[in-house]
């Protein structure tokens, strides 16, 4: 098996929570599974603790200023080093990149150029497709991937190349609690886990989707919020405690749990993972974590939803982001449908192993590279 | 760059007047002044103004928005060529523009002298998209004007040629030299059947259609590479089915795998290429989901996972895309 020289260059300066995101995660099981070695490029923003969770990975902290920022010497990183980078993995469908990624290409003609798009159906129908730089650099690209089905035959449509499904996943490596997660540990405990009350969240149906499911409920349910609160939604959650003051201590807000065995306790606890939100980047990274711990997903109809339930047969789906009645009722439903959430456990944990391992994905990417020098070499 | 417009001339000169370019010459013929008075074209009757006067006047416009700019030249040549042809007779007259956006207020200027001429004559500007000329009909248009500095392709511009009908006039145009000095083989073949005129940093290339002009672009045009690539399209996929056959039954040889992925590559590509023709537009991903099945069913294999989820997902994609394939090219 060949061995690539992995770099990885972030659209931004990298930030500590990152390293256990998608933008690196993926990256990353690709230098474990056929990997030299593997450099995150970044300006430096913070420590990054969580790099003790990647052995191996190396992070270059590029030399900024205010007159060299981040992608300018990144820029100049991948012209003097490209005879190191055998594999360069970019994140993000970014004009910022075109001069980076195509300079690349020219000195690297042999060397592979990945590009995850971490993009929305909105998102993609706004690219900037008749200017030529953006036009230069996804031209540039060996391989580009996104993250949802339907966003997969919209791109390609849209621009008449080959795009890969390739899903935000788990590297269960990461994930020691996973594997011995049992269903009869858990609780009837629904979580939901970002930025709560971010518009894109969409946090506060959820909140007032649970209170009228709560008024309904045969057993008892608990609503678990986890992540940073805005100001807007704690001002919801104030006038909510007033509101409903019988519902309010079923409800708690932890803010942001940066323990990760702390946060994947609460997965193996919850029975259900729910997600409001307006619109995901792809598919949240969240969804493979609740799903590997075993909770159904109960979502609304962003781009990845029929990916993530498998066409609503290991979850449910609400179409319309903002109707807190029909959530309410999606909710209700499976909260009383014990036996249903008892057999999806395995299923679901099932349907992550198959699809949405990144070991099982950095094996593809590997062929999918074997097959883009292939190419290569044919031209 | 400066127009001069005199009472019989209209002549377009460099700024140190090394280069001059006579855009128009009044036509010698008795009464031109009354030429908006010709019989067929009702609308002009309450005009007084002559065609020679407004084309002046659109000359005039031109002068203004673009006498410091570098397609002033192109732009002046492209009125200069189009004024016989729009003229050529009372029908009304369509038009294709392929170019850059820095073109609008010159194509308000040639959608008004062509209104001017015939109510109902119209001028369409396309978006930039290469495929953009697969979807219109062949031999359908009077005149097509491409920007070469925004559309280099041989492909594209076999595809504009392509549909533009018999004896309609299509002119190529760039402000720069080092446009031209990227066509090579084929394309340059082609453009030296063209009518040349450069003037300045302006060149361009004019060709008027006939059935030499169609068989000389008909080989490089979409439609022919569409059909030329499908030819070994239903062996290709006979291929594939004995491999996919072959590993549904356990039988994942690496070679296999990553044939099968190279045929899969391949027809997605000739898929992608003839996405314009295909009655199934979702073919090309069906193509691509078809190869992560497989690469799914090897690497289970490989892993020695012992699921039947593979296999069947492989087989599921399997059928539904040879079903397709089946409809689509009847194979």
């Amino acid at each position: 098996m060949k061995k690539y020289n992995i770099c990885v260059i972030p659209p931004a300066p990298l930030e500590n929570v990152q390293l256990l995101k998608d933008r690196i995660l993926v990256p990353y099981v690709c230098f474990k599974h056929f990997g030299e070695s593997m450099t995150i490029i970044t300006q430096k923003m913070e420590e990054y603790p969580y790099l003790d969770y990647l052995p191996g990975a190396q992070v270059h902290i590029l030399p900024c200023t205010e007159s060299l920022p981040h992608l300018a010497a990144a820029l100049q990183y991948v012209e003097a080093h490209c005879q190191e980078i055998d594999f360069l993995f970019l994140f993000g469908a970014r004009l910022e990149y075109a001069e980076l990624a195509v300079q690349y290409k020219t000195l690297r003609p042999d060397g592979i150029l990945y590009l995850k798009l971490d993009i929305n159906s909105g998102w993609a129908n706004a690219l900037p497709l008749d200017h030529e730089p953006y036009v230069d650099f996804l031209k540039a690209c060996d391989i580009i991937s996104c993250e949802a089905r339907p966003l997969q035959h919209l791109i390609s449509r849209k621009w008449r190349r080959s795009i890969e499904y390739i899903p935000n996943g788990v590297y269960y490596p990461l994930y020691p609690s996973m594997e011995e997660t049992r269903y009869r540990d858990k609780e009837n405990l629904i979580l939901t886990v970002g930025r709560i009350g971010s518009v894109q969240k969409n946090s506060h149906v959820l909140l007032y989707a649970y209170a009228l499911a709560w008024l309904r409920f045969t057993v008892p349910w608990d609503l678990t919020m986890i992540g940073s609160v805005t100001p807007e939604f704690q001002e919801i959650y104030h006038v909510f405690c007033q509101e409903f003051p019988q519902i309010a201590p079923h409800v708690h807000l932890t803010g942001p749990i940066t323990d990760k065995e702390q946060l994947y306790a609460y997965y193996r606890r919850a029975k259900i993972f729910a997600l409001t939100s307006q619109m995901e980047g792809g598919s949240p990274n969240v969804y493979a974590e609740a799903a590997g711990f075993g909770c159904t997903v109960l979502t609304t109809d962003i781009d990845s939803a029929q990916d993530m339930t498998d066409h609503e047969r290991l979850g449910r789906i609400v179409k319309d982001p903002d109707d807190i009645p029909a959530y309410s009722q999606a909710l209700f439903s499976l909260c009383e449908d014990s036996a249903y959430l008892e057999r999806n456990f395995t299923a679901i944990r099932d349907y992550i192993k198959h699809y949405f391992d990144y070991n099982h994905i950095a094996k593809r990417l590997y062929l999918l590279t074997e097959a883009a020098a292939i190419e290569k070499e044919s031209l | 760059m400066n127009i001069t417009i005199t009472e019989t001339n209209i002549t377009l000169q460099t700024d140190d007047a090394a280069s001059t370019y006579t855009v128009l010459t009044k036509p010698d013929i008795a009464d031109y002044g009354n030429a908006t008075i010709r019989p067929l074209v009702t609308t002009y009757h309450l005009r007084t103004e002559t065609i020679w006067e407004r084309f002046g006047q659109c000359m005039q416009i031109l002068s203004d928005q673009y006498g410091d700019d570098i397609h002033c030249g192109c732009y002046a040549m492209i009125l200069s060529s189009l004024y016989a042809p729009l003229l050529s007779s009372s029908q009304a007259k369509n038009i294709l523009f392929y170019g850059q956006e820095t073109a609008g207020p010159f194509l308000a200027i040639l959608q008004d002298f062509m209104t001017f001429l015939q109510a109902e004559s119209s001028l369409v500007s396309l978006p930039r998209n290469p495929f953009v000329f697969s979807g219109l009909a062949n031999g359908a248009w009077h005149g097509m004007i491409i920007d070469l500095d925004a559309c280099s392709s041989l492909q594209t511009i076999c595809d504009a040629i392509s549909k533009t009908r018999q004896g309609g006039t299509i002119l190529l145009y760039t402000s720069s030299d080092a446009s031209i000095d990227t066509f090579t083989g084929e394309a340059a073949q082609l453009l030296r059947h063209a009518v040349k005129t450069v003037f300045a940093s302006c060149t361009l290339y004019l060709f008027t259609m006939n059935g030499e002009l169609d068989s000389l672009v008909y080989p490089a045009a979409a439609e022919t590479l569409v059909l030329a690539q499908t030819e070994g399209f239903p062996a290709q996929i006979q291929e594939l089915k004995l491999i996919t056959q072959h590993m549904e039954q356990g039988d994942n040889r690496p070679e296999d795998c990553l044939y099968a992925m190279e045929l899969l590559v391949r027809a997605e590509q000739v898929l992608l290429a003839s996405y314009d023709y295909l009655e199934n537009p979702g073919l090309p991903v069906s193509a691509n989901a078809l190869k992560e099945a497989i690469m799914d069913c090897y690497i289970g294999q490989c892993d020695g996972i012992n699921t039947t989820v593979y296999p069947e997902r492989l087989h599921q994609t399997a059928q539904t895309f040879y079903a397709a394939i089946e409809m689509e090219f009847q194979c």
